[in-house]
Formats: structure tokens, C-alpha cells, sequence
């Protein structure tokens, strides 16, 4: 019986047609499959590089600076701000501005909240209720968003004495970087050097924004003196037309305390206002 | 002796590999696919599968011994998926013959037909144990059934067997 059902069993055998069918339908099925795998992996690795572009230009997008603020008391540090509004980074351009720019934490906060911060600082106030100007210069070179940004800062320190709101082009920041200034203080800096040739960044460094303007207003008089008739008030654009239509791509606004606590220096001020070649809004507030 | 076949798995195996596995293991394969289905269109789509589910298996085999098993267990699993299948229970005449080759002598296409008469628990274990030469224990592990059963399957077949072909059983 075992012998009969071997021999019985071995008459059934895969035929070559069959093999050859098998073979066939294997090739189809994997070739579909691997097709499948293959496009599956091209899909996951396009998937991975769109996600690594999209990271890496939204990483660009948020970490690139588009404008800045120059914040200039006696500590000069200047905030990089994104496009989204967002302070990216903060650089000090003196000693003070260093400890300044190291004890607040400013990055990655709405610039209006990194100026209230900043505002708030002990330091910052001791300096303000000293007498001493702090200048707030929003530089970019867009001008709608440069108007955007400036009338965000006024309205941050609308409540501040001495505060002056300056808004300006870049052109000069590579300058003023270079001569280890802020873009603030090396406007002023430029505007002084008008008066007194001979100056040197390496003077202006260790002068407060007050001391800068108090030598701008002084060479300006001594300049100015036979033919002098000073300005009642800067008025509601707080310059001259000739000095307006000389320095017109820039703002500024100026607290009328700039000279100092008690008001001395109203007289003085439309000159500084329009040695600084503003053309922006007065605001202020008397102490 | 059995020399060692894979050592690490494979995401897909290739076609030389499969027209090896093929050369080798077609013949018991396709016995147990006509002997478990009683026809051929059916028997060839579960060939097909059990040799697709051969290139896609990532299983490593110790040696060729190994591989027939899987080979056997695949072919068996798939058979009864393909029986219990809602579309072939509705669809296919539960009285079919056997379709067996035409050039069988008529002596051994008597005892085929015999074999394809019993139930088809019993034809499996009857063709791996008097063709392949498995042991009860051994088909019991492949088929995953208890030992005994196996057993009693082999005898009650036998017995049927020698009542169909009129004696001879102990053959």
C-alpha cells in the first residue's frame, strides 16, 4: 500500500508551464511592489526635504532680522527685530549696554514688550529721571513698516520724559557697527561731526545721548549766533521746512523735556530737533 | 544533508531565489494544493500565492529542511483560507473530482481517486506521511495538531484506503 500510494503520488508534478506562469505572475507582483516601495521611498524622502526647506526658510524667515531698534541712553544696545515683530537678537555697543542687553530677557518677545521691559528696567528709569535723553531710532528700510514701528514705539513711551522717537534708513548701520557705535548714537554722532570736524567715534562712545545733543546745541549756537532767532517751538512737525525738505525720508519725535527735567532747554530744542534732521511728530511730556 | 539556505533576513528575495525555492519545492507544493483543493485552477492560485508569499517573507530558514516545512505549513494555511472562503464555499460543487492529471496509469489513478475520496484532513496527512515520509510528531508540529490526532487520522484513513482498494493496507 505505502509503495502504491508513493508511486501513485510522484505521477503529480508541477509542470514546467505552470513554473513558468509562477515565474511570470512573481515578476509582475514584486515588480508592482518594489514600483510601490520605490515610489513609497521617493515620497518619504520628498516628504523629508520639504519639511527640511520649509524648516530651514521658516528658520530664515523667523531668525533674519528685517529692522532694528537703537536704544541709546548712556547703555547703547540696539534690538534686531523679524519680520513676524519679534526681537531675534540684541547687541550691546558699550559696557553698560552689554549688562543691560544680558539682564533683560528681550529675545523672542514682541518688540513693543522688549521696549516696556526695558523701559521698566531700574537702571534704565535712574538714568531717565537723571535727565538723561534716551533715543529710540527704529531703523529699516521699508518705510510703511518703518511708520508701522515708529508710532508702536511712541506709543510705548508715550508716558516717558525725554524719550526721543527717531525712525531711519540702514544705510549707515555697516558705518556705525564698524566704529563699535549704534545706529543711534552714530546718527548723532554724524550730526555732530558737522559742527565739529575734528570729532572721532572713539569721543562719542563715552558720552551719554544728553551730553551728544547738550554739544550739538552748543556748536550750533556758536554757530548760529549773529543771525540767530530762535524757533518758538517745533510745532506740530517740529522743523523747519529747509531742514525738512533736506533730511525728508526720516521721522522723528522728540520729547519736549529733552533738556532736562525742569524745561530749561525748550529754547534750544527745535535746533537740536532739526539738527537731527527729523520730520516727525511732537510729543512730550513736562515734568 | 541539508546544507544551510539563509542566514539573514531579506526585505524582498530576489528572482533567482525564487525560481531556486521553485525547482526544488514545486512538486510537493503543488501535490498538496491539488490533494487539499481537487482542482487545478484553484490549486495554481494558491501555488502562485505561497510562492509571492515566499519572495515577500523576510523568515530566515536554518536549513533546507527547515524551508520544505515552511513550505508545507504555507501551503496547507493557504489551502483552508482559500476552502473557508465565503466566495468558493457559494461558488464551487462540494462533489467535485479530483482534476488529475490525464497521463496517470489507470492502477495508480485508482489509487489517487481513492486518496481524493477521503476527507480532506485525512488527505494531507496521508500524503506527507507515505510520500513525504513525515513522522506523526513531525506532521503534527507542521500541521499544528495534537500528536494523537495525527495518529488517528493516518489509521482511519489507512483503513478506509484498504476498504476502497479492496485490502492491501498494510502494504
Amino acid at each position: 500500500m505505502d509503495e502504491r500510494l508513493r508511486q501513485s503520488f510522484d505521477h503529480i508534478r508541477a509542470g514546467e508551464n505552470l513554473k513558468s506562469r509562477t515565474s511570470a505572475y512573481l515578476i509582475r507582483q514584486t515588480g508592482h511592489l518594489r514600483r510601490i516601495r520605490s515610489v513609497r521611498r521617493w515620497a518619504a524622502a520628498a516628504a523629508c526635504a520639504l519639511a527640511l526647506t520649509l524648516g530651514a526658510f521658516g528658520g530664515w524667515l523667523f531668525f533674519t532680522p528685517v529692522s532694528a531698534i537703537s536704544v541709546d541712553i548712556n547703555p547703547s544696545l540696539e534690538l534686531n527685530i523679524n519680520r513676524f515683530d519679534r526681537v531675534v537678537s540684541v547687541d550691546g555697543f558699550n559696557e553698560a549696554g552689554n549688562q543691560l542687553a544680558q539682564s533683560l530677557d528681550l529675545r523672542f518677545v514682541n518688540y513693543t514688550e522688549a521696549l516696556k521691559r526695558l523701559l521698566a528696567d531700574a537702571e534704565v528709569q535712574a538714568y531717565l529721571d537723571q535727565g538723561e535723553g534716551l533715543s529710540l531710532l527704529v531703523v529699516c528700510d521699508d518705510q510703511e513698516r518703518s511708520g508701522q514701528m515708529l508710532a508702536q514705539v511712541e506709543g510705548c513711551t508715550s508716558v516717558q520724559r525725554n524719550v526721543h522717537c527717531h525712525a531711519g534708513g540702514s544705510e549707515n548701520s555697516a558705518e556705525a557697527h564698524a566704529v563699535g557705535l549704534s545706529c543711534g548714537k552714530y546718527r548723532a554722532y554724524l550730526q555732530l561731526k558737522e559742527l565739529e570736524p575734528s570729532l572721532t567715534p572713539e569721543e562719542v562712545e563715552g558720552l551719554t545721548m544728553r551730553e551728544i545733543r547738550q554739544r550739538i546745541r552748543d556748536a550750533s549756537a556758536q554757530e548760529d549766533a549773529p543771525a540767530e532767532t530762535p524757533k518758538p517751538s517745533c510745532g506740530a512737525e517740529g522743523v523747519s521746512s529747509e531742514e525738512a525738505s533736506s533730511k525728508a525720508p526720516e521721522a522723528s519725535c522728540e520729547s519736549k523735556a529733552e533738556a532736562g527735567p525742569h524745561g530749561s532747554g525748550s529754547g534750544q530744542h527745535g535746533q537740536g530737533h532739526g539738527q537731527h534732521g527729523g520730520g516727525g511728530k511732537h510729543r512730550g511730556n513736562h515734568g | 544533508m541539508a546544507a544551510a539556505i539563509t542566514t539573514a533576513a531579506k526585505p524582498m528575495r530576489g528572482e533567482q531565489e525564487a525560481n531556486r525555492a521553485m525547482e526544488q519545492y514545486a512538486d510537493t507544493v503543488w501535490r498538496l494544493c491539488l490533494i487539499h483543493l481537487k482542482n487545478r485552477a484553484d490549486a495554481e492560485d494558491v501555488f502562485q500565492t505561497v510562492f509571492l508569499k515566499y519572495v515577500l517573507s523576510t523568515a530566515a530558514f536554518e536549513n533546507e529542511e527547515h524551508e520544505k516545512a515552511w513550505f508545507i505549513r504555507v501551503t496547507v494555511n493557504a489551502c483552508r483560507d482559500l476552502l473557508r472562503s465565503f466566495f468558493r464555499s457559494h461558488t464551487v460543487p462540494l462533489d467535485q473530482l479530483a482534476d488529475l492529471p490525464a497521463d496517470v496509469p489507470e492502477d495508480h489513478r485508482e489509487v489517487l481517486d481513492a486518496v481524493m475520496a477521503l476527507p480532506a484532513k485525512y488527505r494531507d496527512v496521508v500524503y506527507l506521511h507515505y510520500y513525504e515520509g513525515y513522522t506523526a510528531p513531525e506532521i503534527g508540529w507542521m500541521l499544528k495538531k495534537n500528536v494523537n490526532s495525527v495518529y488517528t487520522l493516518l489509521n482511519r484513513a489507512k483503513k478506509q484506503l484498504a476498504e476502497m482498494l479492496g485490502g492491501g493496507a498494510d502494504g
